[in-house]
């Protein structure tokens, strides 16, 4: 079983899962590795590894931000893939890419699929990627044993979702509201769980809940997601101008206070 | 061979790569471009707009005293300066814009570079009663101020974009973002022949009016068809407008000018199809100027409106089969065609449109006194006076 799998089968039933995401190299290089270890002891699941682009159109500003200075700190395809031999030397938490179409298109499907193999991750998001569009990618990452993760939106129909989470694979991503990534104060619980409820009743797969979570208070609303992703709400802490170890020390506070607030009712 | 397929693919290239938050929105689109804008109604009342508000159709002049200079091939200029706004935006904007409020759209946004295609929107959007947002490059509102301030005047709202370059590129990624965000009231009125489908084959099809009434023009002037179409190529719509209606005819051959900047040598141009190698952006696969990491390259020209690091699939498309030829002209061979089309002809053309005028230079001499060439004169350069001064 892959590790993606396996993690959701142990968490099953026990608590909501947690995914976080992290841009590589910001705010620096040695940062991404000692953010995932850390963060793994404080309750996550998952993580998602940005590799940074230079136009994200899906981001909002906060990511955009963090991209722009990994760019300027260098960060590129091998770091990726040191990053990933050198956490699975120490830990088996599921590790998934997540970046734009064109970095991996400009390097070959099949090659970029060969080397996260080989440097143990576990799956791929590419938000600007559709099944419509996915057959070489798809192949790809098949052949390699990756899962390849879509998004589904609230604009998405009821067709349009069963289509998408029958392509998915390792877990659904769903979009909580219109827009790009980045921490809101609140999400429309009552819009929100109904789309959830939508998905859910089309996939067979775990179903996450992305875009807007910000507050360990917000989980209790959306009982329907078996888990949550964290992204802009934790760049926002990164972005501060502190020393590294301080960084990590707030980070893992705030990631535990989510994990506290993920029993299931 | 009907391109795009009904994905939008031309050939390998095009389609959709968007967040599936768009993809709906791009359906209904697809659908209601397709319904609304083929019926005969529509395009009664589109025909109408170009004619008595754009001033269509626009001449197609016989340079003398240019054709004389050169001592080669009879050269005619399609003059789509002479249009409503002064550039060939507003085929697009007012056919967008039209569909728009058929769709009950009350809200539209775009993004510009040189300020043409904002302009055209936001003129289009007072004319229909529509409101208007209009995403402009930080480093473009400074170099492009005059239009600035005339979209403002047509009551559009401008966002300066300060984001990576500051120029076409980040704009159009904020006006995507927009549109992600406001995506179920609003309409993407995009400028060019790029993006997502249906863009691509929509915006040809509105500026095809530039081809289809050069090719009835140029019949009845010479009785022939012309042996060479030549414009400037950015986003590729005026160059895709003028060479799409003579497609079939294999003997007429097209050649797009790209930017060279300051050279294709240096790392300041914008030649995406000389220099680039297939990659997505803004929504689709073409042809994309990027580093070894597949990130996006900056891009440099003297002209906003060139100044972008991608281009139209199809143009991809026809590079690739060897339809097209596409070449490229350096900022100072752009302000020498500036200067001698005006010296030359009492017409000061856009920057975009001096990079063909440049070229001429470099094909009309080689060409027999017989033969016909055809410039698309995409814009006027009232805007860019004031940047010509500088470089003075």
């Amino acid at each position: 079983m892959d590790r993606i799998s396996k993690k959701f089968k142990q968490i099953r039933d026990k608590k909501k899962a947690l995914s976080i995401f992290l841009t590589l190299g910001f705010p620096n290089l040695k940062m991404t590795e000692k953010l995932v270890l850390a963060l793994e002891e404080s309750g996550a699941d998952l993580f998602e590894i940005g590799l940074p682009f230079s136009d994200p159109i899906a981001d909002g500003p906060t990511i955009q931000q963090s991209s722009e200075i990994a760019l300027k700190n260098g960060v590129g395809w091998k770091h990726l893939i040191q990053l990933g031999k050198n956490l699975r030397k120490k830990t088996d938490v599921p590790l998934i890419l997540m970046s734009y179409s064109n970095p991996l298109y400009h390097k070959g499907w099949n090659k970029s699929a060969r080397d996260l193999k080989t440097a143990g991750f576990d799956g791929v998001i590419l938000p600007d990627l559709i099944p419509e569009e996915n057959e070489e990618a798809k192949n790809a990452f098949t052949k390699n044993g990756l899962s390849l993760i879509y998004l589904v939106a609230p604009t998405s129909g009821e067709a349009r979702v069963k289509r998408i989470t029958k392509e998915c694979s390792g877990f659904v991503y769903t979009v909580s509201v219109t827009g790009v990534t980045g921490a809101r104060k609140n999400l429309p619980i009552k819009e929100v769980s109904h789309f959830l409820k939508k998905v859910k009743k089309n996939s067979s797969l775990p179903v996450l809940l992305g875009f807007g979570i910000s507050k360990p208070e917000q989980l209790s609303n959306f009982q329907e997601a078996d888990g949550f992703i964290i992204g802009s709400a934790l760049v926002e802490i990164l972005l501060q101008k502190k020393e590294d170890a301080l960084l990590i020390e707030e980070a893992k506070k705030f990631i535990n206070s989510f994990a506290k607030s993920r029993s299931i009712v | 061979m009907h391109l795009p397929d009904h994905q939008g693919h031309f050939g390998i290239f095009g389609g959709r790569y968007v967040p599936e938050t768009l993809v709906s929105a791009l359906e209904e689109l697809t659908l209601a471009y397709k319904t609304i804008s083929f019926s005969l109604e529509f395009q009664k009342e589109l025909q109408n707009l170009l004619s008595n508000y754009a001033g269509r159709p626009t001449p197609l002049f016989f340079a003398k005293n240019l054709t004389s200079y050169f001592k080669g091939a009879k050269i005619y200029l399609k003059r789509e300066d002479l249009t409503h706004t002064g550039s060939h935006k507003i085929n697009n904007t007012l056919g967008q814009c039209l569909l728009a409020k058929k769709m009950g759209k009350k809200r539209v946004i775009a993004e510009t570079g040189a300020g043409q295609h904002g302009v055209a929107t936001a003129t289009a959007c007072s004319l229909l009663g529509l409101e208007c947002v209009v995403y402009m490059g930080e480093e473009d509102t400074r170099r492009q101020s005059l239009n600035l301030f005339r979209m403002k005047l047509l009551g559009a709202k401008v966002v300066p974009v300060s984001s990576g370059s500051k120029t076409l590129k980040d704009a159009i990624n904020q006006a995507m973002r927009d549109w992600v965000t406001n995506v179920r009231n609003t309409f993407y009125c995009l400028g060019s022949v790029v993006g997502p489908h249906p863009y691509p084959w929509m915006v040809r099809n509105f500026q095809s009016v530039i081809g289809k009434e050069t090719y009835s023009q140029i019949l009845k002037l010479e009785g022939k068809l012309p042996n060479l179409l030549l414009a400037c190529v950015g986003g590729g719509s005026n160059s895709i407008g003028l060479f799409h209606p003579f497609y079939r005819h294999k003997k007429v051959k097209f050649i797009g000018v790209e930017a060279a900047g300051k050279g294709v040598h240096t790392s300041f141009h914008a030649a995406t199809l000389s220099k680039g190698r297939p990659g997505i952006l803004h929504g689709a696969l073409s042809y994309v100027l990027q580093n070894q990491e597949g990130q996006i390259q900056p891009t440099h020209s003297i002209s906003a409106g060139l100044d972008y690091p991608g281009v139209g699939p199809e143009h991809s498309f026809y590079k690739n089969s060897g339809r097209a030829k596409y070449v490229s002209i350096k900022d100072e061979e752009a302000l020498n065609g500036l200067w001698l089309l005006s010296k030359m002809e009492g017409i000061i053309p856009a920057l975009e449109s001096a990079h063909a005028i440049g070229y001429l230079k470099k094909t009309a001499p080689q060409l027999s006194k017989n033969e016909v060439v055809i410039v698309c004169l995409s814009g006027r350069g009232d805007k860019d006076v004031a940047e010509v001064q500088k470089w003075i």
